[in-house]
């Protein structure tokens, strides 16, 4: 047994140094640490048993902690808002838990209503995927034809349209099953996350938003 | 109306297993309770409801899955820790408990990795060729074969495994040992991971869409390399790794967006033009897409009449967002970049004939003379309008494909590569002077 302690003691020292000098995980290595500290304080196994209390749990907690932390700074970099929140949340909660189980519902929990709130903010995004129809409704509205083709041109016009006015109907019925009462707001992709997708200059994307949301009535 | 079997059963199949694990083993308690609720209620919305994305909408509303994984957890937690209590500390025990675990594991993989290949196979026989023959391209056994081989995993486990075994080894001494050697990040699939990089990047290398998927790639398997050359065990944490490739992610994606819109749109500009043009061929009304139209020749010349001017609005509308004229589309970045891997489409003759030729004819109003139409014919007749070397993509694809696949798996699955492209004379970016 003696063998054993000292082994243990080996063991718990090296999970702490495997942080050592990380500044991501400086809150894994402090936990960590503290466990570590348990352990070479003992002269028995039996001891640590004591000591060691929930310090184990603590640093499964501590890891998740260190990671969030890494997920929000790196999505508030990207000013990715939406995703950045279950972070925040879960970096607002994780002290209340001092036990995993409790702490990975409460994660799974709160990643799962972000993704429903993520997948409502992308579909946002839908001027991105009709640009090229806004595109070609300017082109047959603009194309100097002979007048015998000119409202072939309006026609053509007119049912990209209609059936723009039905994808977004189509996307409201679809997404009210997932958030009830969601509504289209064609304005969000200004925002930075969705914005930097699309290859144009602002006055362009203004210019075609506006387009979009008198041709949707928004 | 409930949701159709073949579509619930999939979905909820590991649940019900899952569920009649716990049964099976008798456990009981207020954790047991509420996972029996839990499947109770995902049964319930599968019956009450018949529309899919209505179904999964309130599982993930209501978090059932979250729900009922974790309510199993702690099932299985709970039941682990009351049996560890009974025993007491044995570390011989906990050593080969821990060994065998990851001997299941092993034999897992390998179950999982046979089962891989053989749905392949099934899957390829279902693709039959008019004489009843299995269609080779579709058989990818030797591809899943070789992307899911397992052996350098397996390798990682059993290292670990013989690790475990030596003599008077014991539960904290292995631990530490993996730790040390990193076999423990080994076994994660850190090796695997830099091969997968590595693959991804080689057939980038062979045909890029752009300069930045080459950039993207390659600095995602520098991340790797970096990260592991400052870690003690030389391995990256696979975590950290994540966030520093969906950084290069970001980095890019607009310049990739504005890369792809740009050559999107020169590209639809060159086929407009094409367009046009073919429209006023004496063969036009027999070939698609004027021939199912109710009158062809009416509709040749609905095309002749009006593709100018929905031309001229697509030249309008590539210059308004990005500044290219149409002489520009040349000397641009993207369009040198489809030249010299073959993704232009078209000939380099065909390409100065729509300069030279067709361009300053598609104006409103409009016709295309009696000569350049029937030069127009000619590049049609003669099968000069493409580029000859397209079949390029395919031999530089090939070259990779056979590096990681074995030589002559190419031809086996898909054939000869066609290298009937064309008539015309190959591109030469150097004679080519609307580039300079």
């Amino acid at each position: 047994m003696d063998n054993l302690l000292e082994e243990y003691k080996a063991y718990y020292a090296l999970r702490a140094e495997r942080f050592a000098n990380n500044p991501n995980y400086s809150n894994s290595y402090k936990a960590e640490k503290d466990l570590s500290e348990a352990m070479q304080s003992c002269n028995t196994l039996d001891e640590f048993k004591e000591r060691m209390g929930n310090k184990n749990e603590l640093c499964a907690i501590a890891l998740a902690k260190d990671e969030y932390i890494i997920e929000k700074q790196f999505f508030e970099k990207h000013q990715e808002k939406i995703r950045q929140s279950a972070a925040e949340n879960i970096l607002a909660g994780v002290d209340n838990y001092d036990n995993v189980m409790d702490l990975i519902s409460f994660i799974t929990e709160t990643e799962n209503k972000n993704s429903i709130k993520i997948s409502m903010d992308e579909s946002n995004r839908m001027l991105i995927e009709e640009w090229s129809s806004l595109d070609t409704i300017e082109m047959f509205e603009n194309a100097v034809v002979p007048d015998k083709y000119k409202n072939d041109m309006l026609n053509s016009a007119k049912n990209i349209k209609e059936e723009m006015n039905e994808r977004v109907k189509s996307l409201e019925e679809n997404n009210d099953a997932w958030e009830p009462g969601w509504r289209l707001q064609p304005d969000v992709v200004l925002e930075y996350r969705h914005k930097r997708l699309l290859p144009y200059k602002d006055e362009h994307i203004n210019e075609q938003l506006s387009k979009f949301k008198s041709i949707i009535n928004r | 109306m409930p949701i159709d079997p073949s579509m619930l059963d999939p979905m909820l199949g590991t649940f019900r297993n899952m569920l009649k694990e716990v049964e099976e083993k008798n456990y009981t308690g207020e954790d047991v309770d509420k996972l029996k609720e839990t499947m109770a209620r995902m049964e319930q919305l599968g019956q009450e409801n018949d529309d899919l994305n209505v179904f999964n909408g309130i599982l993930m509303q209501e978090n059932l899955f979250g729900k009922f994984s974790d309510y199993y957890s702690r099932i299985l937690a709970s039941s682990a820790k009351a049996e560890g209590e009974s025993k007491g500390y044995d570390d011989a025990t906990l050593l080969k408990q821990t060994i065998d675990s990851l001997k299941g594991a092993i034999a897992e993989i390998e179950k999982n990795y046979e089962k891989s290949i053989e749905t392949a196979k099934q899957e390829a026989k279902k693709h039959k060729t008019k004489k009843g023959e299995a269609k080779k391209a579709y058989d990818n056994s030797v591809e899943v074969a070789i992307l899911n081989d397992p052996t350098l995993i397996i390798k990682g486990i059993q290292d670990v495994i013989d690790l475990g075994e030596q003599p008077g080894m014991t539960l904290p001494k292995f631990l530490r040992l993996q730790m040390e050697r990193g076999l423990d990040k080994a076994m994660e699939g850190s090796v695997v991971a830099r091969n997968g990089q590595k693959y991804l990047l080689d057939f980038t290398i062979s045909n890029p869409k752009s300069p930045y998927h080459i950039e993207v790639d390659t600095k995602k398997l520098e991340a790797f390399d970096e990260l592991a050359s400052k870690n003690k065990f030389n391995l990256p944490n696979l975590k950290e790794l994540s966030f520093v490739h969906r950084d290069i992610d970001y980095k890019y994606a607009t310049d990739i967006a504005i890369w792809e819109e740009i050559t999107r749109r020169w590209e639809s500009i060159l086929s407009s033009l094409s367009f046009w043009s073919l429209s006023y061929c004496k063969f036009a009304p027999g070939i698609l897409p004027w021939r199912p139209a109710p009158d062809p020749v009416a509709a040749t010349i609905k095309t002749q009449k009006t593709e100018p001017g929905l031309f001229k609005q697509e030249e309008r509308l590539f210059e308004k967002y990005f500044g290219i004229k149409f002489m520009d589309i040349f000397k641009h970045d993207t369009f040198k970049w489809a030249v010299k891997y073959n993704y232009t489409g078209f000939s380099q003759e065909y390409v100065e004939f729509l300069i030279e030729q067709v361009y300053p004819q598609c104006r409103p109003f409009n016709d295309l003379n009696k000569e350049t139409i029937k030069q127009r014919e000619d590049f049609y007749t003669e099968g000069k309008e493409g580029d000859p070397e397209t079949y390029l993509i395919n031999v530089r694809h090939k070259n990779v494909y056979d590096k990681y696949f074995g030589d002559g798996r190419y031809l086996a699955r898909f054939g000869e590569i066609d290298t009937d492209s064309g008539n015309a004379a190959p591109w030469n970016i150097e004679t080519f002077k609307y580039a300079h």
